[in-house]
């Protein structure tokens, strides 16, 4: 005896494209007949639900939102691109004077000049003759003579 | 006066050719295209043709089969329309129409709401070709020689789209069953 039937093999029953074999089972077997009569009730209804109009309110599928938040996200970053380039260029001439100020005093060399002075400046020279070992007077930093 | 009388008459078939196949060409567009507006635009276009094919005096053995074809077409066209697939997805909304509606078989008033909204959704998941298919033939009650001839299948291809649109479909009927 044929065993049960695949869905397939229903389908093609229903769709009498099927071999005698087959349409011979779904006659013989009981369950491949409820089967069939399940697929052949299930595609009436189906059709008919199909047919009808207007479907259910709640068969309005999701709204794709993202194709239209895309679209505005594109047209807001191609604004704000726009806007943050003429931006960019106001504040480079709007913030000179600060940014200016800044950085004269971070990479000015005007300040080279001072600092050589400062390097001759005579409070500096004892200092300076000391580092060089060659101190004014080498008794005066003596404590005491232990000899 | 005999050329008249011939207008009258093309003009009497053409209105009731419309009249026969309105609702069923208006269905028929919107299950493929599910736009409404759209579906109005294409239905229009294919009555336009009508009454050119009529005017022009080709006469058809039968004019509901053309029909069917010029509509699928048409619905093809419209579908490859760029922009209208980009949006298409954005705007897909069932919404109350003007398309007539149909008597209910006693199996389908046992159907809730609930279950025929999964029916529905289920049936706008269906790719392309499988809808085109179901609908030609369980929707429109081609045979499926018919329906391979329309769509430009084989009828082995028809019977394999027919076989996926129809597994997928009672998955919505699951709780049913």
């Amino acid at each position: 005896m044929r065993s049960c039937l695949s869905e397939r093999a229903l389908f093609l029953v229903l769709e009498n494209d099927a071999d005698d074999v087959a349409r011979a089972h779904v006659q013989t077997c009981a369950t491949c007949a409820t089967r069939y009569d399940a697929l052949a009730r299930d595609v009436r209804v189906l059709g008919s639900t199909l047919r009808q109009w207007p479907p259910p309110a709640s068969a309005a599928p999701a709204r794709v939102w993202w194709k239209p938040a895309l679209a505005a996200a594109a047209i807001m970053l191609a604004v704000w691109g726009v806007w943050g380039t003429g931006r960019r260029d106001a504040v480079d001439d709007g913030a000179s004077p600060s940014l200016a100020e800044v950085s004269r005093a971070l990479f000015s060399t005007e300040d080279v000049d001072v600092l050589a002075a400062a390097d001759s400046n005579e409070d500096f020279r004892p200092l300076e003759a000391a580092l060089h070992g060659d101190g004014p007077d080498d008794d005066a930093w003596e404590i005491g003579d232990d000899e | 006066m005999e050329r008249a009388g011939a207008a009258l008459e093309t003009q009497d078939g053409y209105d009731e050719l419309y009249r026969r196949n309105r609702a069923r060409v208006g269905r028929l567009c919107r299950l493929l295209i599910a736009d409404r507006d759209e579906a109005e635009d294409v239905e229009q276009e294919v009555f336009v043709k009508l009454l050119r094919q009529f005017r022009d005096g080709e006469p058809r053995a039968d004019w509901r089969a053309w029909l069917t074809r010029v509509t699928l077409n048409a619905c093809r066209d419209r579908r490859r329309s760029r922009w209208w697939r980009w949006w298409r997805g954005a705007t897909d909304e069932f919404e109350e129409t003007r398309f007539a509606t149909f008597a209910r078989t006693p199996e389908e008033e046992v159907l809730g709401v609930e279950q025929r909204a999964r029916v529905w959704q289920a049936y706008e998941r269906l790719p392309t070709r499988q809808r085109e298919v179901f609908v030609l033939r369980h929707v429109e009650g081609w045979s499926t020689q018919e329906t391979a001839d329309m769509l430009g299948l084989e009828p082995g291809s028809v019977k394999r789209h027919l076989f996926r649109a129809i597994r997928h479909l009672r998955g919505a009927l699951g709780e049913r069953r």
